[in-house]
């Protein structure tokens, strides 16, 4: 289209966007929000319902408990919820039935937007929205609901009665009205078809964390509902990061293994020290090595003694000099080595091993020596070969990061998991 | 008559004259049967010979939609421009029905009720197809069933309208105080189906209208020249 076609009729109405109304019963003045939109009004000083038939006011009925009734978000306020400002324009309390639980709702109003609800019950928040489409209903008892290929499982279902009505609203409202509710659920989403005697309405709440709304209307948290109990769709307080962190979790992992199969591959150990000695028969030898240099830019440092032990043990005490410095560091090792025929199963066995390697910590770069005491109880002198090498892929290492780095989003999943069962057990007990 | 041929190949638009005050009436679509005079109110007729003034309309009630004539905006990659406005009134209310004028010349309409809209094209009454569902379309009751281009629907709303006004133009004629008839088919998607009847003896051609599109956001709709509030 062009700007050459266009001709907008730019008409000399005001823009002001409210519309004033006198009570007929009490004179106050009233001021209409959703200006059109809106057909029954309550007064605020006197409580008659009014309605607007062609914008004059005609009363239908008075609203109770005037003074009784306080709400923690008033009528007027404004908020930004889901990036649309909103405007507290009606307030309802509403109760079921059957359990006598008392609960609030407010309309919302935005011209760009419409209307949506802020629905209140124990300190517990659902953002809702109107649905325009009719979710399919399926089972044989109708126990799925199926909205935008979401399916939601069948909850309850409840009559409801209209307790108390303040502000405005766009369909005509009643102290005493009745409706059947009936709830299906998608943590945390709630879908609820509400049935009157006019129409059938299906609408989606959502849970809305207690934070967001006082955030949203500038109102203290001491001033909102305190939250009791659990709400029905509540998720856990970390739910809504969870698949965040799952995600940069995988990925680290990712990252992760990728670095430590390449750190592995390309580790090219360097043998600093290589040693053979014989160790008497039962009897303990001290020895001492020779000097050798650690580079600690080379990274790990690892012993790796080989014996050729059979039905015995090597018990090795090892202590680190540093020849400059003098500090000492100890290390106990060893071998054991066990191996035999086990004449039922007709089967060798072994247990142990012959060869055995110790990570020890980076030491500081210099040189070095080992002070090395042995001891065996093998029936004859035992060739003993101890090795260092430094630049070492550390499986040890490697299985402590992986476990540092899972910690986090491990702890997260428990919380999840606990949440969810106290949950559970909530309303099972309350069942 | 006069008729304006622009440069642009599918933009023109022809303007007559009121036959009360005298003022010009543009229509900016040719085919436009029905256009209200923006300064005397008067509700003229185009039919084959010279307008015919048929009654004066009063100012529409005030209202917070936000759509207005001389919006435009963007349905499915395809510009648009509002021209025209039906307002009706039922029992719990108002509803809008924008009249558009599609870049491709289909029979476009977006209704407005409570922040709803939809977006809807008009088609020929498939009589045959509803009749394989209903005896007649007076007989449509509250969750009736059709299936129509494969999509179920189920009929959710019947309401008795009474017109309370007009702006800009329309495809076809009315007269002061319409009353007719709608029913709204919903299906489990943004997909959505209306019928309207008009009251017997209304000078519409065509008193059973039938239209077909899909609930929209207005966001969706990329609309420019939006209605403005001094508090919104």
């Amino acid at each position: 289209m062009t700007g050459k076609y266009l001709q907008v009729l730019k008409k000399a109405t005001s823009k002001t966007s409210v519309q004033v109304i006198t009570c007929p019963k009490c004179s106050s003045t009233l001021s209409v929000k959703a200006v059109g939109y809106t057909i029954t009004i309550v007064c605020d000083s006197c409580g008659s319902i009014l309605e607007l038939e062609k914008s004059h006011p005609i009363i239908k009925g008075m609203s109770t408990q005037m003074r009784v009734t306080k709400q923690c978000i008033p009528l007027g306020a404004r908020g930004k919820l889901h990036g649309t400002i909103w405007e507290v324009i009606g307030f309802l309390k509403r109760k079921n039935f059957q359990t006598r639980i008392v609960w609030q709702e407010y309309l919302l109003f935005n011209p760009y937007k419409g209307f949506r609800w802020l629905v209140e019950y124990n300190g517990h928040w659902n953002y809702v929205n109107t649905l325009h489409s009719v979710p399919t209903v399926t089972g044989i008892q109708s126990e799925h609901a199926n909205y935008l290929n979401t399916n939601y499982n069948y909850l309850t279902t409840y009559n409801s009665k209209t307790i108390y009505v303040a502000g405005e609203f766009y369909w005509r409202v009643m102290v005493g009205e009745t409706a059947q509710i009936v709830e299906y659920i998608n943590t945390p989403e709630i879908l609820t078809q509400e049935k009157t005697s006019d129409d059938i309405i299906w609408s989606l709440a959502e849970y809305l964390d207690r934070n967001e709304v006082a955030e949203a209307f500038d109102i203290p948290k001491r001033k909102l509902p305190v939250k009791k109990e659990y709400a029905v769709n509540q998720p856990s307080s970390t739910r809504r990061y969870l698949s965040q962190i799952v995600k940069t979790y995988v990925v680290g992992l990712l990252i992760f293994f990728t670095l430590s199969y390449f750190a592995a591959k390309s580790s090219d150990p360097k043998e600093i020290l290589l040693m053979n000695f014989v160790a008497p028969t039962a009897e303990r030898i001290e020895i001492v090595s020779p000097s050798f240099n650690i580079d600690t830019h080379r990274g790990v440092v690892a012993y790796q003694i080989k014996a050729p032990i059979d039905n015995a043990w090597l018990e090795l005490e090892t202590e680190l000099v540093n020849e400059t410095t003098g500090e000492t560091v100890n290390h106990d090792t060893g071998l054991e080595y066990y191996s035999g025929y086990d004449a039922e199963d007709r089967t060798y066995w072994t247990e142990g091993s012959q060869v055995g390697s110790l990570t020890i910590t980076t030491p500081k770069e210099g040189r070095y020596h080992l002070n090395i005491s042995a001891k065996n109880n093998d029936t004859f002198n035992l060739p003993i070969e101890l090795s260092i090498r430094e630049g070492v892929f550390s499986i040890s290492n490697f299985l402590f990061s992986f476990f540092l780095l899972s910690l986090w989003p491990g702890l997260l999943l428990l919380n999840e998991l606990f949440f969810y069962s106290r949950k559970h057990n909530w309303w099972d007990d309350d069942d | 008559m006069m008729l304006t041929n622009e440069s642009y190949s599918s933009v023109s638009y022809v303007t007559h004259a009121c036959p009360t005050c005298g003022a010009e009436l543009i229509l900016k679509n040719r085919f436009s049967k029905t256009v209200i005079c923006r300064f005397c109110q008067s509700l003229v007729l185009l039919q084959q010979k010279d307008p015919i003034e048929v009654g004066k309309l009063g100012e529409l009630t005030p209202d917070m939609s936000v759509l207005q004539i001389g919006c435009q905006g963007i349905f499915n990659e395809v510009p648009f421009e509002i021209i025209g406005r039906l307002k009706l009134t039922w029992r719990n209310g108002f509803w809008n029905e924008w009249y558009l004028n599609e870049e491709n010349g289909k029979p476009a309409w977006i209704t407005e009720a409570m922040g709803f809209y939809s977006y809807i094209y008009e088609q020929d009454f498939p009589e045959e197809l509803l009749h394989n569902y209903f005896a007649s379309e007076r007989s449509l009751c509250l969750g009736d069933k059709l299936i129509f281009n494969k999509i179920p629907y189920v009929l959710t709303d019947i309401k008795n309208y009474l017109l309370e006004g007009i702006e800009g133009e329309l495809p076809f004629n009315i007269k002061r105080n319409q009353k007719g008839k709608t029913f709204d088919f919903k299906s489990n998607t943004t997909q959505c189906v209306y019928i309207d009847l008009a009251e017997e003896g209304s000078p519409q051609e065509q008193s059973k209208r039938f239209f077909i599109g899909e609930h929209v956001s207005l966001d969706s709709l990329q609309i420019q020249h939006l209605r403005e509030f001094d508090d919104w």
